[in-house]
């Protein structure tokens, strides 16, 4: 098993997010908006089986999603921004940083 | 050359003072002409300015300049930006005017002889007593080493010249105090050598760069207050990690200057880990309340104190002690309201800049993320040169004072400022018709847009350019509210004819503000800001600002009234001229004319309650699945009515519809009355009114254009 991070970046106004991996819902919240001063809305973790991992962010009432894939083992960072009626994701080994 | 002083002999070279090199001229110089003096009250008298002397010698006062007509000013500030560091060929004011009047402006300069010259490009809050578009500014002194005694600005532009002496006060443009605390486990880190880290511009001088040193480089006079409490370790209770609220609750508690008002007071809060944990080096954390940005916090314990694996040891120190030093610099960054580097354009639920800004996320700036720029960390600082970049300074230097002084303006409300990227073709104006901008309270408020001809050649522009809508932004503000965006009802696409306005000619055409498709946005009394920025071409032009005023409610009956008004079926009746469906905004308008018949939101509920009652119309409905057309015959009884307020006085009229939709509406009632055959109406609404200035508006161009064809 791995720890998978996901950060919800900019672009959050208020919105509900709902975010699965490989498949199952791992985090549900309403309201959720990106705070300008640092650039993130939310943070959480949750743990995943390693190798291939697939993550979907819908925010339900824009009806817009994303999808990425991973390669789950060690540690894992998933950034998710939300640009016009896209989603955006980068991926790292470190943590992220915001100031 | 020895000295033969002692012979007695005149030295060939003039003596000058010690350190002699150039002194900058750039700076905040004051004027004021408030005068103490209670017995007697002496007569004002103009400042001699110096005259510059080559060499050295007594200071020789020059001629009085004359002063142009007197302004009620009571107190003014030059901002003078053309040397020193990071220069912005900039010259700001503000002015006061009366008692509570206030207005600023800016101006882009460059080199003429003497001096400097330029357009005034922005202006602020009591503009109709500011006309000017033109700045010349001299500095006054007896020579290039020492500080200037004075500056002359010479005002010109909108038909009036005015020239005001400034006496030189300092070489910063504000002063700013700043308070650094730490929580019991943390320390205060307030420096960094820049030398200690080989990761850096070749060209980046070596020194020990404290934090109020970049803001002194930025333009502020900085001082530290008090400092140094340490702040228990309590207030995180019993995780140790803080959060906003407890972060808040500490900054009211040990920040010496707390206080529920705007200053140039930040607090600095040193800590070792927020709640979040680890991955937030620091926050602005005051973003909540009435007066914000006030405070922010560094925590050590961090990722910045984490650098990448692939840093050697020996820079392991260095490396953590550039975080440190960068991030607190960013966060204290955020309490001047500067946004991130790839921000700047974003407005966020009505909070944004005033003009469109461009987003600059490689710039390298305080306000940048190293680790987000293209090669990371490394390339930004092997860029970074220790500095806000020009619009960043430009902001923090010249915009007004409330959208960056510290519990002013919210968090990202106003949030920096640039210069629209604007030729000088063209001019933006908004204005109203009325004498003075004050409204009563109920009434909408109809602004003219004109944009006006001013390079020396015919310019052909799309003759909707201003009624489409479509590259307009206008931004609403009333005092101690968020700023709102400008949304309507409805956008409009015209085919593209174009128009050619001769020199000096211009294009106008109304703006109905007060109500879009987000709700209200004129509704509350108070005063108000309103500014329009037109994208045209590869161009912006950005209006000036207009400041207007509502009133309180007369009586409890308009209050009663406006719980109806401001509604979404008013806004939009009034924007489309009228509707057969939306009864209860129709009905509200109806008591409007019924109950307040002298008050001016009368004519404007009017005026769709007429066309609307005196037309035939047909409306599309369905019983059940089966549609149905219905058709209405006019009331021209019920239309006749309605007009009473509308042509009972044709100068209020047309000071609160505005001439180009008194005009509008005069034109469709009489079309509308005749086509219903009752001339009567159409003859009563022949009103003469004022004249105003010739502009092109979307109602007259088809005519001119077949005029000019014919």
């Amino acid at each position: 098993m791995s720890r998978l991070s996901i950060s919800l970046e900019e672009g959050f106004t208020g919105d509900a997010v709902v975010v699965s991996v490989n498949g199952a819902e791992v985090y549900r919240r309403d309201g959720v908006k990106t705070k300008l001063q640092i650039g993130l809305a939310d943070q959480f973790e949750t743990d995943v089986q390693d190798g291939p991992a697939n993550i979907e962010v819908t925010l339900p009432t824009k009806q817009i999603s994303g999808r990425t894939g991973v390669d789950a083992g060690g540690e894992l960072y998933v950034g998710v921004s939300v640009e016009g009626n896209e989603i955006r994701f980068r991926h790292s080994s470190h943590t992220f940083g915001y100031v | 050359m020895e000295s033969n002083n002692e012979a007695g002999i005149t030295p060939i070279f003039p003596i000058f003072p010690f350190p002699f090199f150039p002194q900058p001229v750039s700076g905040l110089y004051v004027w004021s002409n408030l005068v103490i003096n209670p017995i007697p009250l002496l007569p004002l008298q103009p400042l001699h300015p110096l005259e510059p002397v080559a060499g050295a010698g007594p200071l020789v006062p020059g001629p009085i300049i004359p002063i142009g007509p007197i302004f009620p000013f009571r107190r003014e500030e030059l901002r003078l930006d053309v040397d020193g560091r990071y220069p912005q060929m900039k010259a700001s004011g503000t002015s006061q005017i009366g008692l509570s009047g206030r207005v600023s402006w800016i101006a882009n300069l460059t080199a003429v002889s003497g001096g400097w010259a330029g357009s005034i490009f922005y202006k602020d809050g009591s503009v109709a007593s500011f006309p000017f578009t033109n700045v010349k500014v001299t500095a006054q002194r007896p020579n290039p080493f020492v500080v200037p005694a004075s500056a002359t600005v010479e005002f010109s532009g909108g038909g009036t010249t005015y020239t005001r002496v400034y006496n030189f006060s300092s070489r910063y443009f504000h002063t700013v105090s700043m308070e650094f605390d730490n929580a019991a486990s943390s320390t205060v880190n307030l420096d960094y050598n820049t030398g200690s880290h080989p990761n850096r511009p070749a060209s980046l001088p070596v020194e020990n760069l404290t934090i109020p040193e970049i803001y002194r480089r930025a333009g502020f006079d900085v001082a530290t207050t008090a400092g140094n409490s340490v702040v228990p370790m309590a207030g995180a209770h019993a995780d140790a990690k803080w959060s906003n609220q407890e972060m808040h609750d500490a900054m009211q508690v040990h920040w010496s200057q707390y206080s529920a008002s705007a200053k140039w007071a930040v607090w600095v809060f040193f800590a070792s880990l927020h709640e979040i944990g680890t991955s937030l080096g620091g926050i602005m954390f005051d973003d909540i309340g009435a007066q914000q940005r006030q405070g922010t916090s560094i925590f050590n314990d961090s990722f910045i104190k984490t650098p990448n694996p692939s840093q050697p040891a020996s820079l392991v120190a260095p490396w953590v002690d550039r975080m440190n030093f960068w991030t607190a610099c960013h966060e204290i960054g955020h309490t001047f309201n500067l946004a991130h580097a790839w921000q700047k354009s974003l407005v966020d639920n009505g909070h944004g800049p005033w003009v469109p800004l461009t987003d600059v996320p490689e710039a390298r700036t305080f306000m940048n993320y190293p680790y987000r720029v293209s090669g990371g960390t490394n390339s930004f600082f092997a860029n970074f040169d220790y500095r806000f970049i020009d619009q960043e300074l430009l902001f923090l230097r010249h915009a007004p004072e409330r959208f960056v002084k510290m519990g002013d303006a919210l968090w990202f409300d106003h949030h920096g400022f640039e210069q629209a990227n604007t030729s000088a073709d063209f001019q933006l104006e908004i204005r109203v018709d009325k004498p003075s901008p004050h409204y009563e309270y109920l009434e909408p408020v109809v602004l003219e847009m004109r944009l006006t001809n001013v390079s020396g050649e015919p310019q052909l522009v799309p003759e909707n350019l201003l009624r489409s809508l479509e590259n307009i932004t206008a931004v609403i503000k009333r005092d101690g509210d968020a700023a709102k965006l400008y949304a309507p009802f409805a956008r409009y696409c015209y085919a593209p004819n174009k128009v050619a306005l001769q020199p000096g000619e211009s294009l106008a055409d109304s703006l109905f503000v007060s109500a879009g498709s987000t709700g209200w946005n004129v509704s509350e009394p108070g005063y108000y800001t309103i500014q329009v920025a037109l994208e045209h071409g590869d161009y912006e032009y950005v209006s000036n600002a207009l400041r207007l005023r509502v009133a309180i409610p007369n009586d409890r009956d308009e209050e009663r009234l406006a719980q109806d008004y401001f509604t979404d079926d008013v806004g939009r009746i009034l924007a489309f001229d009228g509707s057969k469906v939306l009864d209860a905004g129709n009905n509200t308008l109806q008591a409007i004319v019924d109950r307040l018949p002298n008050h001016n939101a009368a004519i404007h509920a009017a005026v769709p309650l007429a066309l609307t009652t005196a037309r035939a119309t047909q409306q599309l409905t369905y019983d059940g699945d089966e549609a149905k057309i219905v058709r209405t015959k006019p009331d021209v009884t019920a239309a006749r009515a309605c007009l009473a307020p509308l042509v009972g006085d044709a100068r209020r009229a047309v000071a609160t519809l505005g001439a180009i939709d008194y005009d509008y509406y005069a034109a469709r009632l009489s079309d509308t009355f005749a086509a219903v055959g009752a001339p009567t109406e159409t003859a009563r609404l022949s009103i003469a009114r004022p004249a105003t200035k010739p502009a092109i508006t979307s109602a007259n161009a088809a005519t001119r254009q077949k005029q000019k064809t014919a």
